[in-house]
C-alpha cells in the first residue's frame, strides 16, 4: 500500500465528549477554519493512523439528527448530504455515550443509511460502569453491522483500537449496503426521482434528505430545487409527518438492540447530579449561585487580569524605550515604536482577559453547569432576543467587550448569538471609566446625597452604567424584531450529568481562543493602529515642522519651562497633523453636540480605544506630560476660554453630552475587529458601528440641549 | 390507543407525578424531543420549575432535560 491521505469526520450528539476524543486523536496538531457560507468554526486536526495512512479529522458540531434546528447542525447536513462537498468524509468516527445509548444511536443509524463507512466509538464507559450499566459491545456490533470500540476520551484508552478499526474500514471491511430505515413506497418513488436530477451518485437516504431539505441546501441550483419541489408535491410528501415517522421507526429498530445488549443494575436513590441540581437549580438558590459565579467571573477579568495587563503594559513601554534609545531617531524608529510596537501592545494587552474568561467559561461548559444556567435564565433573556448563555457575555462586557463577544460563540442559535454580539458593546466596559472619570469630575459637584451614603459623582457614574444596560436591553428587543431567525427558537434540551472538567480540553480551548484573537482580530487592530499613528504624526507637506518651529518661538516669548515647551509643541503638532485636520473638518458635524475641533480630534484618536480620549485631550490642552493624573486636565478644561468669543469652551452641557456619547458610541476598533472575526464578514461590524454611532450622536445632541 | 380522558399537557403535570408521553401538538418541538429520546410511550416526570416562571426540569430514564413553559404546553401526557 502506498501512502494515503484520508478524510475522517468525527460526529456525535452534543455533550458526548467528542472534543476529548478529537484532542486525543490529534494532540496539538489542530487548526480552525470555516465551513463554507456559515459562521460555524470548522475544527480540523491531523492524525497519523499508521506508517502509510494519515488522516485529516474534521470535528463536526454536536448534532442530534440530520434534521437540523440550528446553523451548527445545518453544517452537518450540508456536508453529509453532498458527496461533492469538500468536507464530505471518506470515513466517520461516530462517538456515542455509553450512559445513553438509545438516543445516541439515532444519528448513527442515519449515518449508516448514508452508506459512509463508519466505526462506532462508545465513550464514557467508565461512567456507565459507575452507574451499573454493562454493555455487550459484540452484540451491538453484530446487530448494527458496525465495528464498535470502547474509548475513554479522558485517558486515551481505546484510541489505538480506533486506529485499527479505521484501517479495517479502509481495507473494505464494513457494511455499506444495508438500510436501517425502510422507506415507504411513496418515499421510494421520491428517492428514485430525486436521484435522476443529479449526476452525483446518491445513496437512497441522501436523496431522501434532499427531498426533505432542498430549500435550505446551498449546493443545489435553482432548477434542481424546483424539480425537487415538483417531485415532492407529486408524491404528496408530508415533511413533518415523514420526519417523525422515520425517527420513530429508527427507534423501533434501535431500542431492541440496545435492550438486548445492555444490562442495567438499577440503582436506588438519586445520582450525584440530582443532588447537586437540587441546590444549583433551586428556584431561590439557583439564581443566587449563578450571579455569585458571574461576579467571580467579572472580578477576575476586571481586577485580577489587571496584574498581567500592567506587566504587559510596562514591558511594552520598556521595550519601546529601549528601541527608541538604540535606533537612530528617524521616521522608521517612530514607525517601529509608536506604530508597530504600540499596535502590538494593543493586541497583546487583551490576552490575559481572554485567557481568564475562557478558562472560567470552559470550566462551566465542561462541567455541565452552563446548561443549568440556560435552563434558569432562558425565559428572561428570550424577552430581549437572547439566550441564557448571553448573560455571560453581557456581564463580561462590563470588563471588556472583546472576550465578551468571543464568548457568544457557544450560543447555538444564530439569531440569539448575533443579537448578543450586536448589543454587548453597549455595556459600559472598563475603557470607558477614565473617560467618565474626567467628565464627571468636571461637570458634577462632589456633593453628598442620601445623608452621605453616596455622593453626586457616584450617582452620575451609576447613571451612566444604568443607561448602558437599558440601551443594551432595548437594542436587544429591537434586533429581536428586525432580525430574521434562521431556525425556530425554543427551549428543549438535555441537561448533561455533571462531570469533572478535563484539563486538556480546557487548556486547548484557552489556547485556541487566544490564538484566533491574536492572529485574526490582531491583524486588523495592528493595521488600524498604524494608520492612526501615521495620521497623528504626519501632516501635509512640512506643516508639522512649521508648527514645531512656531511653537518653539511662541514658547520662548511666553517664557515657558522645558516641560511646558514640550507639551506646547506636542499640542501644536497634533493640531497640524492629519488627525488635527480631520478634527477641524468634522467639527461642524459635532458643533450641535457642543464639541469644538479639539474634542473632535479626540473623538478621531479615541477610535483606537476609548481611554485614548483623555490622553489626546491632555496633549491638545498642552499638558501631555501630566500622564494619568486627571486633575490638571480638569483645571485646564475649567479655565479654557475661546479667545475669539470669550465663551467657555468646555461647559457642563458639553461634558454631559460627551458622557452620553461615550456610553453609546462604538469607539473601539478592537471590538469591531473581533466582531468581524466572529461573524466572518464586515457586514455586522459596519451595521454595529453605524447604529451605535447614530445612537451616540442623537443621544448626545438631546443631552446637550437639555443641559 | 391512548386513553385521552386523562390526557394533560406537560406544564400541568404535577411535580413528581410520572406521566407517559402520548402526543405533541407542535411538530417542531415534538421532533426535537423525539430526537432527544422523548418519544411517545416514554415515562416522564417534572422534577422542578425554573425561577422567574421559566421552563421545567424534566427527568426520563435517569436523564435530565430542560423544556420551556410554552414548549411544555405542546406536549401531552397520560397518567396511570
Amino acid at each position: 500500500m502506498t501512502s494515503k491521505q484520508i478524510k475522517i469526520a468525527l460526529l456525535g450528539n452534543p455533550n458526548v465528549g467528542k472534543s476529548s476524543i478529537f484532542n486525543q486523536l490529534t494532540g496539538l496538531r489542530q487548526k480552525v477554519g470555516n465551513f463554507p457560507g456559515v459562521t460555524v468554526d470548522k475544527k480540523m486536526g491531523f492524525c497519523q493512523i499508521n506508517d502509510e495512512i494519515s488522516a485529516n479529522i474534521i470535528d463536526f458540531p454536536g448534532t442530534y439528527s440530520l434534521y437540523p434546528t440550528s446553523s451548527d447542525e445545518r453544517v452537518v447536513l450540508n456536508s453529509f448530504s453532498n458527496p461533492s462537498s469538500e468536507d464530505y468524509p471518506d470515513y466517520v468516527i461516530y462517538v456515542a455515550d455509553a450512559t445513553n445509548l438509545e438516543r445516541h444511536l439515532l444519528l448513527l443509524s442515519q449515518v449508516k443509511d448514508l452508506h459512509i463507512p463508519v466505526v462506532l466509538a462508545i465513550n464514557m464507559t467508565d461512567l456507565a460502569d459507575k452507574q451499573g450499566i454493562t454493555i455487550d459491545l459484540a452484540s451491538i456490533a453484530q446487530q448494527l453491522k458496525v465495528d464498535v470500540v470502547a474509548v475513554n476520551g479522558r485517558n486515551g484508552e481505546g484510541i489505538d483500537k480506533l486506529h485499527q478499526s479505521i484501517i479495517e474500514l479502509i481495507n473494505g471491511k464494513g457494511d455499506n449496503t444495508s438500510h436501517i430505515y425502510i422507506a415507504t413506497s411513496k418515499e421510494k418513488k421520491t428517492i428514485d426521482q430525486v436521484k435522476e436530477i443529479t449526476d452525483q451518485k446518491l445513496s437512497n437516504y441522501q436523496a431522501l434528505l434532499w427531498a426533505h431539505h432542498y430549500n435550505e441546501l446551498p449546493f443545489l441550483n435553482e432548477s434542481q430545487k424546483s424539480s425537487i419541489k415538483r417531485i415532492t408535491s407529486e408524491n404528496e410528501f408530508n415533511y413533518m409527518k415523514n420526519q417523525i415517522d422515520e425517527t420513530l421507526s429508527r427507534y423501533n429498530s434501535i431500542s431492541p438492540i440496545v435492550n438486548s445488549s445492555i444490562k442495567i443494575q438499577t440503582q436506588e436513590g438519586d445520582s450525584l447530579s440530582d443532588k447537586i441540581d437540587r441546590i444549583v437549580t433551586n428556584q431561590f438558590w439557583g439564581p443566587i449561585i449563578f450571579i455569585t459565579l458571574l461576579m467571580l467571573v467579572f472580578q477576575s477579568i476586571f481586577s485580577w487580569a489587571s496584574v498581567p495587563m500592567d506587566f504587559i503594559d510596562e514591558s511594552m513601554s520598556t521595550l519601546n524605550e529601549f528601541v527608541k534609545n538604540t535606533l537612530p531617531s528617524a521616521w522608521y524608529t517612530d514607525l517601529i515604536t509608536d506604530g508597530i510596537l504600540s499596535g502590538l501592545g494593543g493586541v497583546v494587552i487583551f490576552i490575559p482577559q481572554i485567557a481568564i474568561l475562557f478558562f472560567l467559561i470552559s470550566l462551566m461548559e465542561e462541567s455541565g453547569y452552563m446548561a443549568r444556567a440556560v435552563y434558569m435564565f432562558d425565559k428572561i433573556m428570550a424577552k430581549f432576543g437572547m439566550s441564557g448563555r448571553s448573560i455571560v457575555s453581557l456581564i463580561s462586557g462590563g470588563a471588556c467587550a472583546i472576550p465578551a463577544v468571543m464568548a457568544a460563540r457557544t450560543i447555538g442559535n444564530w439569531k440569539e448569538r448575533m443579537i448578543t454580539i450586536m448589543v454587548t458593546p453597549l455595556i459600559s466596559c472598563s475603557a470607558r471609566i477614565p473617560v467618565y472619570a474626567i467628565l464627571v469630575a468636571f461637570a458634577v459637584p462632589d456633593t453628598p446625597v442620601l445623608g452621605g451614603l453616596l455622593n453626586l459623582q457616584g450617582v452620575a457614574f451609576m447613571g451612566l452604567y444604568l443607561l448602558g444596560i437599558i440601551a443594551t436591553l432595548v437594542a436587544g428587543i429591537i434586533f429581536k424584531i428586525i432580525l430574521k431567525a434562521d431556525a425556530p427558537t425554543f427551549l428543549a434540551m438535555e441537561l448533561p450529568s455533571y462531570k469533572m472538567p478535563h484539563w486538556k480540553n480546557v487548556v486547548l480551548t484557552v489556547t485556541e481562543k487566544v490564538k484566533t484573537f491574536v492572529f485574526e482580530a490582531g491583524k486588523v487592530i495592528m493595521m488600524v493602529s498604524i494608520v492612526l499613528w501615521a495620521l497623528a504624526s504626519y501632516g501635509p507637506g512640512d506643516s508639522i515642522e512649521k508648527a514645531e518651529e512656531l511653537a518653539k518661538t511662541e514658547a520662548l516669548q511666553k517664557g515657558l519651562n522645558d516641560i511646558q515647551t514640550e507639551d506646547y509643541i506636542a499640542s501644536k503638532q497634533i493640531e497640524a497633523s492629519y488627525v488635527g485636520i480631520m478634527g477641524k473638518t468634522i467639527e461642524p458635524v459635532f458643533t450641535p453636540l457642543g464639541y469644538d475641533w479639539k474634542i473632535s480630534i479626540a473623538l478621531v484618536t479615541s477610535f483606537a480605544a476609548r481611554e485614548v480620549f483623555v490622553g489626546t485631550m491632555a496633549t491638545i490642552y498642552s499638558i501631555g506630560s501630566a500622564g494619568d493624573d486627571i486633575a490638571p486636565l480638569k483645571d485646564k478644561l475649567t479655565g479654557a476660554v475661546n479667545p475669539a468669543t470669550g465663551v467657555h469652551e468646555f461647559t457642563p452641557a458639553t461634558a454631559f453630552s460627551l458622557m452620553v456619547f461615550y456610553v453609546f458610541a462604538m469607539q473601539c476598533m478592537s471590538t469591531l475587529a473581533v466582531v468581524k472575526r466572529e461573524t466572518k464578514s464586515w457586514k455586522w461590524p459596519i451595521i454595529q458601528f453605524t447604529y451605535m454611532s447614530l445612537l451616540a450622536y442623537f443621544g448626545a445632541l438631546f443631552t446637550y440641549h437639555i443641559f | 390507543m391512548y386513553n385521552t380522558s386523562n390526557m394533560i399537557s406537560l406544564d400541568t403535570l404535577p411535580i413528581g407525578v410520572v406521566g407517559i408521553i402520548s402526543e405533541f401538538s407542535d411538530k417542531v418541538v415534538g421532533s426535537r424531543l423525539i430526537e432527544l429520546g422523548l418519544y411517545p410511550g416514554k415515562r416522564i416526570q417534572v422534577v422542578r420549575k425554573a425561577p422567574f416562571n421559566g421552563g421545567l426540569y424534566i427527568k426520563s430514564d435517569k436523564n435530565a432535560f430542560a423544556i420551556g413553559l410554552t414548549e411544555a404546553k405542546s406536549v401531552f401526557t397520560t397518567t396511570d
